[in-house]
């Protein structure tokens, strides 16, 4: 059981340092280029691409750059790799797709002619990702785009820093290479606010980390609608919303919406719905809140302390689900 | 029980807000009576919150008003014997220099001022906040105090005492130290520990002129010179609670563009993160935080944590990424009252530091 809940820990960290990781290195272009160069840096995470050479198909990398309205960065963030090297080809599948000419940059055209493609990888990892990605090339791996790997992780001293270095390859933007080539220290101290903010990016966090956001929500809301009193072991607050009330409270208050306020077109919209139907029917499960209407589409959410600290009390919800689902699956 | 006179010539001609302090002082000094000060921050209608706690055993009456200066009446039932109440006076005074800074005063007796005032006020807890004095500034107060009025000796007669990280919980202790000023203070200095309270007799001359209780959320009483203690001590305190209210409002995500929280930083002046060990020490003095839900995201070698006060459901991101600094970072609601709460927390359980502005910059 332990192991289990560590399990559900170590994922929601993952989770973390993967915003960590996007934050960071976004970070370091929008303020070296506007501090060194007085550039203009758009930002995006999660934003749709289109693919010019198969129509049918859409990208929504991790990082998204563009400089100057000229250039731009593309790039996905794995902050743990499967044991398997055999299952890293869908990372390399998932990378040519970008190497595809990316149609949707926030500019008139959409198109820009230069852009680089990183992969961000965990320190712990970055060494034999680079040697897999190198054995790889020129067999089944080739980019037309200039493909950089760079490796992050923690360096921890008297300051706490999110640290990037350049493990292969070279950035088209000549500062950020020279900066990044090796080791650029984030202090971790100079992004709070935003670390504080982000907590959903365009990939399903676990269903405890989402519980644990809806209720952080949920409290927010009833203090907006003065419905918010002292609660304590007795006392509850039942608050009516709706499900796509609950997906925009997310959106609004811990997803990278702000990034893209000046180009919100072909942002999808995150949390997605059904991450939070998937929490809303645990709730309901677990007494926590009801269905309104046969649709399940509004619903009452029962705002209450928990014994253990929130965050906690989710986990341990989702562990003892998953560990019924274990011994289910052993009839 | 009423234990004011309220046929005195001080009820029936209700001093303006300049006369107040002076006349109170008179008091003080000639009808030998301990004058009680509840200094406080609302920024609500006042009248409007008294009139909440209207019940059936309980009832506020405002009496008079007079150029800032209100008189209630305060009486409590006994739930039991119904002919048995307790009811007396209080002064509000509202600051005229702080807005939103209001004194309640009396010369009521203890009891009234312990078991029915005090409570009174402090259940309008988070409308009414109140400050916080580090022990640094209790002890930087008492020595101006005997500095501008000439006082020979300060001896401590009664303080409880608090130690710090002793014990999974901390308990007051009372001691009769019977010390000086800097004895006291050394001593818990040295005991990492701080003073709940503190009950000093100023001498000069080898004649005590007064006597006076102060604690760490602000309330001063005295027994005489009044208008020296005002000027003191509670004039000060007054002026905290203002630069409180100045401090921490709009930092909360809400109040701000992009929905940005505007963040804290408790700052020390030396590396009280340096040994990792210190993490764990810190992270369950926060987790003793009552009525609020404290969650580690991570705990070492860095620390994050979330924050949810019960109270009044503001929320918080607390980190330490350096080993000199501590970052509040309100959510979405970050009251006053709750930032105050927390801070207040981590001094009353870890260690006082400086507040500061955190500074946004890459």
């Amino acid at each position: 059981m332990e192991n289990s809940l560590q399990k559900i820990k170590e994922f929601n960290d993952n989770y973390l340092n993967t915003i960590y990781a996007i934050v960071g290195f976004m970070n370091i272009y929008k303020y070296e280029l506007k501090k060194t160069k007085q550039i203009d840096v758009k930002l995006f995470q999660g934003r749709k691409f289109d693919m010019e050479n198969d129509i049918e198909k859409y990208v929504t990398p991790d990082i998204g750059i563009l400089i100057d309205e000229k250039s731009g960065v593309i790039g996905e963030v794995k902050n743990s790799f499967p044991k398997d090297k055999s299952l890293w080809t869908e990372t390399i599948k998932q990378l040519l797709q970008y190497d595809d000419n990316l149609i949707g940059w926030p500019i008139e055209n959409e198109i820009i002619p230069l852009y680089d493609i990183v992969l961000l990888v965990h320190d712990s990892r970055s060494r034999d990702v680079k040697d897999y990605f190198l054995s790889k090339f020129n067999e089944e791996l080739k980019f037309n785009h200039p493909f950089i790997i760079i490796e992050y992780g923690r360096s921890d001293e008297a300051k706490h820093f999110f640290k990037f270095r350049i493990e292969y390859g070279e950035l088209s933007e000549p500062l950020i290479h020279s900066k990044i080539y090796s080791g650029c220290p984030v202090p971790m101290e100079k992004l709070v606010v935003e670390y504080s903010k982000f907590k959903i990016y365009d990939s399903k966090p676990h269903l405890s980390w989402r519980m644990w956001l809806i209720y952080l929500c949920m409290t927010d809301k009833a203090t907006e609608e003065n419905l918010y009193h002292k609660l304590n072991k007795k006392t509850k607050i039942e608050l009516e919303t709706s499900i796509e009330a609950v997906v925009e409270l997310l959106r609004k208050t811990y997803s990278f919406h702000s990034f893209h306020k000046n180009h919100p077109e072909r942002q999808p919209q995150f949390p997605k719905k059904d991450w939070v139907i998937e929490a809303i029917l645990k709730y309901v499960s677990i007494g926590e809140a009801r269905w309104k209407d046969e649709a399940h589409e509004e619903f009452v959410f029962i705002l209450q302390q928990h014994s253990k600290d929130v965050k906690d009390h989710y986990e341990d919800t989702c562990l003892i689900d998953e560990r019924n689902a274990n011994q289910m699956s052993l009839f | 029980m009423n234990l004011i006179d309220f046929n005195s010539d001080f009820f029936l001609n209700l001093p303006d807000a300049n006369q107040l302090i002076s006349r109170l002082d008179s008091i003080s000094n000639s009808e030998n009576k301990t004058i009680s000060a509840i200094p406080f921050g609302c920024e609500s209608d006042i009248d409007r919150l008294f009139k909440r706690v209207n019940s059936s055993i309980r009832s506020i009456i405002k009496e008079k008003e007079k150029n800032g200066i209100s008189l209630y009446k305060l009486t409590h039932e006994n739930k039991k014997d119904k002919n048995i109440e307790l009811s007396g006076y209080f002064i509000l005074y509202c600051h005229p220099d702080y807005h939103n800074v209001y004194i309640a005063l009396t010369y009521e007796e203890s009891y009234f001022f312990n078991h029915e005032l005090k409570p009174f006020i402090k259940s309008f807890y988070p409308e009414i906040i109140f400050t916080f004095i580090k022990s640094k500034n209790l002890k930087d107060l008492s020595e101006q105090f005997k500095l501008r009025n000439e006082i020979s000796e300060i001896k401590i007669n009664r303080a409880s005492h608090i130690l710090r990280k002793q014990d999974v919980r901390s308990f007051p202790a009372l001691t009769w130290p019977n010390t000086t000023l800097d004895e006291a203070f050394n001593w818990a200095t040295e005991n990492n520990g701080w003073f709940k309270s503190l009950k000093f007799e100023a001498i000069r001359f080898n004649r005590t002129i007064t006597s006076i209780f102060i604690d760490r959320q602000g309330i001063v009483r005295t027994n005489r010179n009044f208008e020296m203690v005002y000027n003191s001590f509670i004039k000060p305190i007054c002026k905290s609670i203002d630069s409180n209210y100045k401090q921490f409002s709009n930092r909360d995500r809400r109040s701000n563009r992009d929905l940005d929280a505007k963040p804290l930083v408790i700052e020390y002046d030396f590396e009280i993160f340096k040994n990792i060990e210190e993490n764990k020490v810190f992270i369950n003095a926060v987790s003793l935080l009552d009525n609020a839900s404290v969650s580690q995201l991570h705990g070492n070698p860095y620390i994050h944590l979330t924050i949810i006060d019960y109270l009044d459901g503001s929320s918080f991101d607390l980190w330490v990424l350096n080993s000199k600094e501590i970052i509040l970072v309100p959510q979405m609601r970050g009251t006053i009252a709750s930032i105050k709460r927390i801070l207040n927390h981590i001094f009353d359980t870890f260690a006082e530091g400086e507040i500061k502005d955190y500074e946004l910059s890459y």
